[in-house]
Protein backbone atom coordinates (compact mmCIF):
# COMPACT_ATOMS: atom_id res chain seq x y z
CA UNK A 1 0.00 0.00 0.00
CA UNK A 2 1.54 3.23 -0.90
CA UNK A 3 2.21 6.04 1.78
CA UNK A 4 0.17 9.21 1.31
CA UNK A 5 0.95 12.48 -0.03
CA UNK A 6 1.82 14.72 3.13
CA UNK A 7 0.29 17.74 1.37
CA UNK A 8 -2.93 15.49 0.69
CA UNK A 9 -2.90 14.40 4.57
CA UNK A 10 -2.07 17.44 6.02
CA UNK A 11 -5.45 18.73 4.14
CA UNK A 12 -7.22 15.90 5.20
CA UNK A 13 -5.96 16.23 9.20
CA UNK A 14 -6.88 19.65 8.82
CA UNK A 15 -10.37 18.84 7.85
CA UNK A 16 -10.67 16.50 10.69
CA UNK A 17 -9.44 19.10 13.40
CA UNK A 18 -12.12 21.81 11.92
CA UNK A 19 -14.85 19.16 12.46
CA UNK A 20 -13.75 18.07 16.24
CA UNK A 21 -13.48 22.04 16.69
CA UNK A 22 -16.89 22.41 15.92
CA UNK A 23 -18.19 20.05 17.34
CA UNK A 24 -16.22 21.22 20.62
CA UNK A 25 -18.21 24.60 20.36
CA UNK A 26 -21.23 23.22 19.49
CA UNK A 27 -21.81 20.48 22.19
CA UNK A 28 -23.79 21.31 25.02
CA UNK A 29 -25.24 19.51 28.53
CA UNK A 30 -27.60 16.40 27.67
CA UNK A 31 -26.24 15.33 24.10
CA UNK A 32 -25.74 11.52 23.81
CA UNK A 33 -22.50 10.26 22.93
CA UNK A 34 -24.21 9.31 19.46
CA UNK A 35 -25.81 13.05 19.19
CA UNK A 36 -22.23 13.97 19.51
CA UNK A 37 -21.11 11.69 16.44
CA UNK A 38 -23.81 12.39 14.16
CA UNK A 39 -23.14 15.83 14.51
CA UNK A 40 -19.34 15.99 13.69
CA UNK A 41 -20.81 13.41 10.95
CA UNK A 42 -22.75 16.30 9.79
CA UNK A 43 -19.63 18.69 9.83
CA UNK A 44 -17.51 16.44 8.09
CA UNK A 45 -19.60 15.76 5.13
CA UNK A 46 -19.98 20.02 5.10
CA UNK A 47 -16.34 19.91 4.89
CA UNK A 48 -16.43 17.50 1.93
CA UNK A 49 -15.90 13.84 3.44
CA UNK A 50 -18.29 11.33 2.54
CA UNK A 51 -16.25 8.33 3.81
CA UNK A 52 -14.27 7.13 6.77
CA UNK A 53 -11.10 4.59 7.97
CA UNK A 54 -12.89 4.61 10.96
CA UNK A 55 -16.36 6.51 12.29
CA UNK A 56 -16.58 8.79 14.78
CA UNK A 57 -16.32 7.82 18.25
CA UNK A 58 -17.28 10.22 21.71
CA UNK A 59 -16.90 9.13 25.06
CA UNK A 60 -18.12 10.99 28.01
CA UNK A 61 -16.93 10.82 31.74
CA UNK A 62 -16.27 7.26 33.16
CA UNK A 63 -16.08 6.27 29.30
CA UNK A 64 -13.10 8.18 28.65
CA UNK A 65 -11.16 5.42 30.80
CA UNK A 66 -13.01 2.86 29.12
CA UNK A 67 -14.74 1.70 32.72
CA UNK A 68 -17.18 -0.64 32.18
CA UNK A 69 -16.21 -1.49 28.25
CA UNK A 70 -15.49 -5.19 27.99
CA UNK A 71 -16.43 -6.31 24.59
CA UNK A 72 -15.89 -4.44 21.76
CA UNK A 73 -19.53 -3.24 20.40
CA UNK A 74 -19.21 -1.13 23.93
CA UNK A 75 -16.83 1.28 23.07
CA UNK A 76 -19.33 2.31 20.18
CA UNK A 77 -21.19 5.75 20.78
CA UNK A 78 -23.79 5.11 23.36
CA UNK A 79 -27.67 6.68 22.42
CA UNK A 80 -28.90 6.45 26.08
CA UNK A 81 -25.09 8.07 27.87
CA UNK A 82 -26.02 11.82 28.10
CA UNK A 83 -23.11 14.64 28.98
CA UNK A 84 -22.95 16.41 32.54
CA UNK A 85 -20.84 19.71 32.29
CA UNK A 86 -17.96 18.29 34.65
CA UNK A 87 -17.49 15.29 32.82
CA UNK A 88 -14.24 15.00 30.63
CA UNK A 89 -15.38 14.21 26.46
CA UNK A 90 -12.97 12.47 24.13
CA UNK A 91 -13.87 12.73 20.20
CA UNK A 92 -11.75 10.14 17.85
CA UNK A 93 -12.64 9.94 14.01
CA UNK A 94 -10.14 9.03 11.39
CA UNK A 95 -12.09 10.69 7.96
CA UNK A 96 -11.13 9.85 4.35
CA UNK A 97 -10.70 12.99 1.93
CA UNK A 98 -8.67 13.47 -1.27
CA UNK A 99 -8.00 9.71 -1.08
CA UNK A 100 -6.17 9.58 2.11
CA UNK A 101 -6.67 8.71 5.78
CA UNK A 102 -5.95 10.72 8.90
CA UNK A 103 -7.17 10.22 12.62
CA UNK A 104 -7.58 12.94 15.10
CA UNK A 105 -8.15 12.51 18.98
CA UNK A 106 -8.95 15.44 21.45
CA UNK A 107 -9.88 15.52 25.01
CA UNK A 108 -12.03 18.09 26.77
CA UNK A 109 -15.14 19.11 28.92
CA UNK A 110 -17.42 22.17 29.04
CA UNK A 111 -16.23 22.99 32.58
CA UNK A 112 -13.02 23.68 33.50
CA UNK A 113 -11.01 20.70 35.16
CA UNK A 114 -7.98 20.97 36.62
CA UNK A 115 -7.21 17.24 36.75
CA UNK A 116 -7.80 17.19 32.98
CA UNK A 117 -5.60 20.02 32.41
CA UNK A 118 -2.66 18.73 34.12
CA UNK A 119 -3.00 15.13 31.97
CA UNK A 120 -2.85 17.59 29.01
CA UNK A 121 0.12 19.12 30.12
CA UNK A 122 1.47 15.65 30.89
CA UNK A 123 0.21 14.64 27.14
CA UNK A 124 2.44 17.86 26.01
CA UNK A 125 5.37 16.35 27.38
CA UNK A 126 5.39 12.83 26.05
CA UNK A 127 4.42 14.26 22.81
CA UNK A 128 7.89 15.03 22.78
CA UNK A 129 9.03 11.88 24.72
CA UNK A 130 7.20 10.08 21.58
CA UNK A 131 8.93 11.71 18.67
CA UNK A 132 12.16 11.70 20.16
CA UNK A 133 11.94 7.54 20.91
CA UNK A 134 10.39 7.28 17.38
CA UNK A 135 14.07 8.36 16.52
CA UNK A 136 16.64 6.92 19.16
CA UNK A 137 14.75 3.27 19.62
CA UNK A 138 13.65 2.50 16.30
CA UNK A 139 11.80 -0.22 16.68
CA UNK A 140 8.53 -0.35 17.98
CA UNK A 141 7.67 -2.76 20.16
CA UNK A 142 10.53 -0.95 22.47
CA UNK A 143 9.17 2.60 21.91
CA UNK A 144 5.70 0.91 23.38
CA UNK A 145 7.09 -0.13 26.75
CA UNK A 146 8.89 2.85 27.03
CA UNK A 147 6.22 5.19 26.61
CA UNK A 148 3.78 2.44 28.91
CA UNK A 149 6.33 2.85 31.57
CA UNK A 150 6.61 6.91 31.23
CA UNK A 151 3.11 6.84 31.79
CA UNK A 152 3.07 4.52 34.94
CA UNK A 153 6.03 6.94 36.13
CA UNK A 154 3.81 9.45 35.89
CA UNK A 155 0.53 8.27 37.59
CA UNK A 156 -1.70 7.81 34.56
CA UNK A 157 -2.97 4.34 33.69
CA UNK A 158 -2.10 3.12 30.10
CA UNK A 159 -5.63 2.82 28.84
CA UNK A 160 -4.47 1.90 25.07
CA UNK A 161 -3.39 -1.19 26.27
CA UNK A 162 -7.21 -1.87 26.34
CA UNK A 163 -7.68 -1.02 22.28
CA UNK A 164 -7.25 -3.65 19.91
CA UNK A 165 -3.84 -5.17 19.71
CA UNK A 166 -2.81 -2.44 22.45
CA UNK A 167 -2.01 -0.30 19.90
CA UNK A 168 -0.50 3.65 21.03
CA UNK A 169 -0.57 4.00 16.98
CA UNK A 170 -1.47 2.52 13.56
CA UNK A 171 0.18 3.58 10.13
CA UNK A 172 -1.78 5.79 7.71
CA UNK A 173 -1.98 5.25 3.65
CA UNK A 174 -3.61 6.10 0.45
CA UNK A 175 -6.85 5.07 0.09
CA UNK A 176 -8.78 4.93 -3.41
CA UNK A 177 -11.23 8.24 -3.66
CA UNK A 178 -14.34 6.39 -3.70
CA UNK A 179 -13.80 3.30 -1.61
CA UNK A 180 -16.42 1.17 -0.43
CA UNK A 181 -18.79 2.41 2.46
CA UNK A 182 -19.42 -0.66 4.02
CA UNK A 183 -18.66 -0.03 7.70
CA UNK A 184 -17.91 -2.55 10.76
CA UNK A 185 -18.48 -2.01 14.09
CA UNK A 186 -17.32 1.70 13.60
CA UNK A 187 -14.52 0.43 11.20
CA UNK A 188 -14.50 1.28 7.31
CA UNK A 189 -12.95 -1.46 4.55
CA UNK A 190 -10.06 0.88 3.93
CA UNK A 191 -8.95 -0.43 7.80
CA UNK A 192 -9.52 -3.54 7.59
CA UNK A 193 -7.74 -3.62 3.76
CA UNK A 194 -5.13 -2.19 5.34
CA UNK A 195 -4.41 -4.43 8.14
CA UNK A 196 -4.41 -7.28 6.20
CA UNK A 197 -2.77 -6.29 3.27
CA UNK A 198 0.21 -4.63 5.26
CA UNK A 199 0.23 -7.43 7.80
CA UNK A 200 -1.15 -6.53 11.55
CA UNK A 201 2.08 -6.99 13.50
CA UNK A 202 3.54 -4.52 10.72
CA UNK A 203 0.70 -2.15 10.89
CA UNK A 204 0.78 -1.08 14.73
CA UNK A 205 2.64 0.05 17.22
CA UNK A 206 2.38 -2.73 19.84
CA UNK A 207 4.02 -4.21 22.48
CA UNK A 208 4.38 -7.31 19.64
CA UNK A 209 6.01 -5.25 16.88
CA UNK A 210 10.04 -5.53 16.15
CA UNK A 211 10.10 -3.70 13.09
CA UNK A 212 11.37 -0.59 11.97
CA UNK A 213 8.99 2.61 12.24
CA UNK A 214 9.93 4.22 9.36
CA UNK A 215 7.10 5.76 7.67
CA UNK A 216 3.84 8.04 8.39
CA UNK A 217 2.13 6.90 11.55
CA UNK A 218 -1.00 8.35 13.61
CA UNK A 219 -0.18 7.81 17.30
CA UNK A 220 -2.72 8.06 20.18
CA UNK A 221 -1.36 8.08 23.87
CA UNK A 222 -4.72 7.42 26.03
CA UNK A 223 -3.98 7.84 29.58
CA UNK A 224 -6.27 7.20 32.63
CA UNK A 225 -6.67 8.68 35.71
CA UNK A 226 -8.91 6.80 38.87
CA UNK A 227 -10.51 9.46 40.82
CA UNK A 228 -13.10 8.39 43.17
CA UNK A 229 -16.31 9.47 41.54
CA UNK A 230 -14.33 10.99 38.91
CA UNK A 231 -12.45 8.72 36.49
CA UNK A 232 -11.38 10.21 33.24
CA UNK A 233 -9.39 9.18 30.58
CA UNK A 234 -7.43 11.94 28.01
CA UNK A 235 -5.68 11.20 24.89
CA UNK A 236 -4.76 12.62 21.76
CA UNK A 237 -4.34 11.59 18.20
CA UNK A 238 -1.41 13.29 15.55
CA UNK A 239 0.33 12.45 12.52
CA UNK A 240 4.12 11.65 12.90
CA UNK A 241 6.14 11.41 10.22
CA UNK A 242 9.36 9.18 10.43
CA UNK A 243 12.09 9.84 7.33
CA UNK A 244 15.02 8.29 7.41
CA UNK A 245 15.37 8.03 10.84
CA UNK A 246 14.43 11.46 11.65
CA UNK A 247 10.98 12.06 13.41
CA UNK A 248 8.41 14.88 13.33
CA UNK A 249 4.90 15.55 13.76
CA UNK A 250 3.04 17.02 10.83
CA UNK A 251 0.90 19.77 12.80
CA UNK A 252 3.40 21.32 14.94
CA UNK A 253 0.57 22.80 17.32
CA UNK A 254 -0.67 20.65 19.79
CA UNK A 255 -4.20 20.94 19.92
CA UNK B 1 -31.23 37.04 18.42
CA UNK B 2 -33.75 35.05 18.14
CA UNK B 3 -33.80 32.39 15.45
CA UNK B 4 -37.11 30.59 14.15
CA UNK B 5 -37.18 27.01 12.84
CA UNK B 6 -40.27 25.62 10.85
CA UNK B 7 -40.45 21.83 10.30
CA UNK B 8 -43.52 20.53 8.23
CA UNK B 9 -45.35 17.48 8.35
CA UNK B 10 -46.27 14.89 6.33
CA UNK B 11 -46.88 15.25 3.14
CA UNK B 12 -46.31 19.00 2.69
CA UNK B 13 -43.82 20.83 1.80
CA UNK B 14 -41.99 23.78 3.97
CA UNK B 15 -44.58 26.29 2.00
CA UNK B 16 -47.27 24.91 4.40
CA UNK B 17 -45.87 28.10 6.44
CA UNK B 18 -46.23 30.61 4.10
CA UNK B 19 -49.59 32.40 5.87
CA UNK B 20 -47.75 31.82 9.52
CA UNK B 21 -44.66 33.75 7.94
CA UNK B 22 -46.64 36.25 7.32
CA UNK B 23 -47.66 37.27 11.11
CA UNK B 24 -44.29 36.11 12.52
CA UNK B 25 -41.99 39.28 13.46
CA UNK B 26 -40.02 40.89 10.97
CA UNK B 27 -36.20 40.66 10.97
CA UNK B 28 -35.27 37.45 12.76
CA UNK B 29 -33.43 34.37 11.15
CA UNK B 30 -35.96 31.94 9.97
CA UNK B 31 -35.12 28.48 8.59
CA UNK B 32 -37.82 26.30 7.00
CA UNK B 33 -35.76 23.19 5.55
CA UNK B 34 -37.48 20.64 3.66
CA UNK B 35 -37.55 17.38 5.68
CA UNK B 36 -37.78 15.10 2.28
CA UNK B 37 -34.41 16.59 0.92
CA UNK B 38 -32.71 16.69 4.21
CA UNK B 39 -34.36 13.03 5.73
CA UNK B 40 -33.24 10.92 2.97
CA UNK B 41 -29.37 9.62 1.84
CA UNK B 42 -28.02 7.55 -0.87
CA UNK B 43 -31.99 6.41 -1.34
CA UNK B 44 -32.45 5.44 2.46
CA UNK B 45 -34.07 7.48 5.06
CA UNK B 46 -31.68 8.71 8.08
CA UNK B 47 -32.38 8.74 11.84
CA UNK B 48 -34.22 11.66 13.78
CA UNK B 49 -31.78 12.53 15.19
CA UNK B 50 -28.82 12.75 12.15
CA UNK B 51 -31.81 15.07 10.42
CA UNK B 52 -31.50 17.14 13.99
CA UNK B 53 -28.24 17.50 13.61
CA UNK B 54 -28.30 18.44 9.95
CA UNK B 55 -30.62 21.31 11.02
CA UNK B 56 -28.37 22.59 14.01
CA UNK B 57 -25.35 22.71 11.67
CA UNK B 58 -27.28 24.77 9.14
CA UNK B 59 -28.40 26.88 12.62
CA UNK B 60 -24.48 26.99 13.81
CA UNK B 61 -23.55 28.46 10.26
CA UNK B 62 -26.61 31.04 10.30
CA UNK B 63 -24.84 32.75 13.39
CA UNK B 64 -26.68 30.54 16.21
CA UNK B 65 -25.06 30.60 19.75
CA UNK B 66 -24.92 30.09 22.88
CA UNK B 67 -26.40 33.41 23.59
CA UNK B 68 -28.88 33.32 21.42
CA UNK B 69 -33.14 31.52 21.60
CA UNK B 70 -33.88 28.97 19.06
CA UNK B 71 -38.00 28.89 18.60
CA UNK B 72 -38.23 25.44 16.91
CA UNK B 73 -41.83 24.83 15.51
CA UNK B 74 -42.92 21.53 14.50
CA UNK B 75 -46.24 20.24 12.86
CA UNK B 76 -47.51 16.87 12.55
CA UNK B 77 -44.63 14.32 11.76
CA UNK B 78 -42.62 17.71 12.07
CA UNK B 79 -42.69 17.10 15.59
CA UNK B 80 -40.43 14.31 15.77
CA UNK B 81 -37.59 16.19 14.30
CA UNK B 82 -38.82 19.20 16.29
CA UNK B 83 -38.31 17.69 19.47
CA UNK B 84 -34.82 15.83 18.48
CA UNK B 85 -33.48 19.57 17.79
CA UNK B 86 -34.61 21.38 20.74
CA UNK B 87 -32.79 18.47 22.52
CA UNK B 88 -29.68 19.67 21.11
CA UNK B 89 -29.83 23.31 22.64
CA UNK B 90 -32.53 22.71 25.75
CA UNK B 91 -31.25 25.41 27.66
CA UNK B 92 -32.07 28.11 24.65
CA UNK B 93 -34.91 26.11 23.05
CA UNK B 94 -38.86 27.30 23.21
CA UNK B 95 -40.45 24.31 21.47
CA UNK B 96 -43.63 24.42 19.75
CA UNK B 97 -45.79 21.60 18.37
CA UNK B 98 -49.17 21.84 16.55
CA UNK B 99 -50.62 18.57 16.17
CA UNK B 100 -47.51 16.85 16.50
CA UNK B 101 -46.13 14.09 18.63
CA UNK B 102 -43.11 12.32 19.29
CA UNK B 103 -43.45 8.56 18.22
CA UNK B 104 -43.12 7.30 21.51
CA UNK B 105 -46.11 9.16 22.74
CA UNK B 106 -48.04 7.95 19.74
CA UNK B 107 -46.98 4.56 20.55
CA UNK B 108 -48.22 5.35 24.43
CA UNK B 109 -51.44 6.91 22.87
CA UNK B 110 -52.28 3.22 21.04
CA UNK B 111 -53.74 2.00 24.64
CA UNK B 112 -56.97 4.22 23.67
CA UNK B 113 -59.40 2.96 20.96
CA UNK B 114 -59.74 5.98 19.78
CA UNK B 115 -56.32 6.80 18.90
CA UNK B 116 -55.93 3.37 17.42
CA UNK B 117 -58.98 4.12 15.02
CA UNK B 118 -57.49 7.61 14.20
CA UNK B 119 -53.99 6.38 13.40
CA UNK B 120 -55.13 3.64 10.78
CA UNK B 121 -52.86 5.04 8.30
CA UNK B 122 -50.12 4.65 10.42
CA UNK B 123 -50.68 0.78 10.76
CA UNK B 124 -51.26 0.95 6.89
CA UNK B 125 -47.78 2.39 5.82
CA UNK B 126 -45.86 -0.28 7.91
CA UNK B 127 -47.05 -2.86 5.69
CA UNK B 128 -44.36 -3.92 2.87
CA UNK B 129 -45.00 -2.66 -0.87
CA UNK B 130 -48.65 -1.69 -0.38
CA UNK B 131 -48.28 1.70 0.62
CA UNK B 132 -45.55 2.11 -1.70
CA UNK B 133 -47.82 0.84 -4.55
CA UNK B 134 -51.10 3.33 -3.62
CA UNK B 135 -48.66 6.05 -3.59
CA UNK B 136 -47.09 5.29 -6.69
CA UNK B 137 -50.98 4.13 -8.76
CA UNK B 138 -52.44 7.64 -7.17
CA UNK B 139 -50.51 10.50 -6.15
CA UNK B 140 -53.54 12.22 -5.25
CA UNK B 141 -54.46 9.97 -2.61
CA UNK B 142 -52.79 11.89 0.16
CA UNK B 143 -54.43 14.98 -1.31
CA UNK B 144 -58.02 13.69 -1.05
CA UNK B 145 -57.43 11.77 2.25
CA UNK B 146 -55.89 15.85 3.10
CA UNK B 147 -59.29 17.14 1.82
CA UNK B 148 -61.29 14.86 4.00
CA UNK B 149 -59.38 16.13 7.00
CA UNK B 150 -60.35 19.58 5.59
CA UNK B 151 -56.97 20.96 4.89
CA UNK B 152 -57.28 23.81 2.16
CA UNK B 153 -56.47 22.96 -1.20
CA UNK B 154 -52.98 25.40 -0.89
CA UNK B 155 -50.30 25.64 -0.69
CA UNK B 156 -49.25 22.48 -2.41
CA UNK B 157 -48.41 19.34 -1.33
CA UNK B 158 -45.25 17.08 -1.66
CA UNK B 159 -44.48 16.04 -5.17
CA UNK B 160 -44.65 12.07 -5.80
CA UNK B 161 -40.59 11.18 -5.19
CA UNK B 162 -41.42 13.56 -2.15
CA UNK B 163 -44.29 11.39 -0.73
CA UNK B 164 -42.43 8.29 -1.41
CA UNK B 165 -39.22 10.01 0.50
CA UNK B 166 -41.73 10.70 3.60
CA UNK B 167 -43.23 7.01 3.46
CA UNK B 168 -39.95 5.87 4.11
CA UNK B 169 -39.12 8.69 6.91
CA UNK B 170 -42.63 7.70 8.73
CA UNK B 171 -41.62 3.57 8.57
CA UNK B 172 -37.92 4.52 9.92
CA UNK B 173 -39.65 6.85 12.99
CA UNK B 174 -41.89 4.07 13.62
CA UNK B 175 -38.97 1.16 14.17
CA UNK B 176 -37.09 4.06 15.85
CA UNK B 177 -39.89 4.37 18.25
CA UNK B 178 -39.68 0.64 19.02
CA UNK B 179 -36.35 1.29 20.75
CA UNK B 180 -36.91 3.28 23.71
CA UNK B 181 -35.39 6.35 24.56
CA UNK B 182 -33.98 5.55 28.51
CA UNK B 183 -33.71 8.43 30.63
CA UNK B 184 -31.16 10.62 31.65
CA UNK B 185 -31.34 13.44 28.69
CA UNK B 186 -31.83 18.13 29.37
CA UNK B 187 -35.46 18.79 29.77
CA UNK B 188 -36.18 21.50 26.95
CA UNK B 189 -37.39 25.29 28.91
CA UNK B 190 -40.92 25.22 27.45
CA UNK B 191 -43.32 23.25 25.12
CA UNK B 192 -45.91 25.10 23.68
CA UNK B 193 -48.99 22.49 22.14
CA UNK B 194 -51.12 24.68 20.28
CA UNK B 195 -53.74 21.86 18.85
CA UNK B 196 -56.70 22.12 16.34
CA UNK B 197 -58.99 19.67 18.44
CA UNK B 198 -61.22 18.62 15.40
CA UNK B 199 -58.03 16.63 14.25
CA UNK B 200 -59.13 13.39 12.57
CA UNK B 201 -55.77 12.00 13.15
CA UNK B 202 -54.63 12.94 16.99
CA UNK B 203 -56.79 13.07 19.87
CA UNK B 204 -55.79 16.62 21.90
CA UNK B 205 -52.68 16.27 23.96
CA UNK B 206 -52.29 16.10 27.82
CA UNK B 207 -49.54 18.23 30.15
CA UNK B 208 -48.99 14.86 31.69
CA UNK B 209 -47.63 13.45 28.02
CA UNK B 210 -45.57 16.55 27.43
CA UNK B 211 -43.94 16.80 31.34
CA UNK B 212 -41.20 14.02 30.95
CA UNK B 213 -39.74 16.32 27.80
CA UNK B 214 -40.17 19.95 29.15
CA UNK B 215 -39.83 22.39 32.22
CA UNK B 216 -43.27 23.91 31.30
CA UNK B 217 -45.58 23.08 29.63
CA UNK B 218 -48.38 25.31 27.75
CA UNK B 219 -51.57 23.77 25.97
CA UNK B 220 -53.65 25.89 23.51
CA UNK B 221 -56.41 24.20 22.32
CA UNK B 222 -58.33 26.07 19.06
CA UNK B 223 -61.41 25.00 17.26
CA UNK B 224 -59.44 24.23 13.99
CA UNK B 225 -58.43 20.57 12.50
CA UNK B 226 -55.42 19.05 11.83
CA UNK B 227 -53.51 22.39 10.32
CA UNK B 228 -53.72 25.08 12.82
CA UNK B 229 -51.25 27.23 10.99
CA UNK B 230 -53.15 27.38 7.84
CA UNK B 231 -56.60 27.84 9.55
CA UNK B 232 -55.99 30.20 12.17
CA UNK B 233 -52.02 31.94 11.57
CA UNK B 234 -52.39 34.68 13.32
CA UNK B 235 -53.63 33.13 16.23
CA UNK B 236 -51.00 30.68 16.04
CA UNK B 237 -48.52 33.33 15.53
CA UNK B 238 -49.69 35.51 18.76
CA UNK B 239 -48.93 33.02 20.72
CA UNK B 240 -45.74 31.66 19.38
CA UNK B 241 -45.17 35.62 19.96
CA UNK B 242 -46.26 35.83 23.61
CA UNK B 243 -43.71 33.37 24.90
CA UNK B 244 -40.59 34.87 23.30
Amino acid sequence: MQTPDLEKLKACQHVARLGVQETVRAIQEGWSEQQACHYLETVLKDLGVDNYFHRPFAWFGERTRFDGIRLYPQFKPRKDRFLKPDEVVILDVAPLFQGVSSDIGYSFSLEPREDLQTAKNYLKKLRETIRQNFETKGVASTIWKTIARDIEANGYDVIHRRYPLQVLGHRLYNHPQHSSHFHFMNFGLEAYKSLLMGGVISEVISPYFQKSVEGIWAIEPHIGKSNVGSSFGAKFEEILVVENGQARWLDEEFI
Amino acid sequence: MIFYVLLHGFPDLPTIWEPLLKSLPKGQKILTPNLWQLGIEKNKPISSEKVAAKIYFDLRKQGFGENDQLIVIGHDLGAVYATELARLAPRQTMLTLLNGLTPQMLLARMQSGTQILKSWYIWLMQLPLLPKGLLLLDKKLPARIARLAHRPETPEMCSKEDLVHGLQMYRKLFRESLLLRKSGTRKIKKIILIWGVQDPFLNSPTESEFSPLAHEVEIHLLDNHHWPQLHSPEQVAHIIHANT
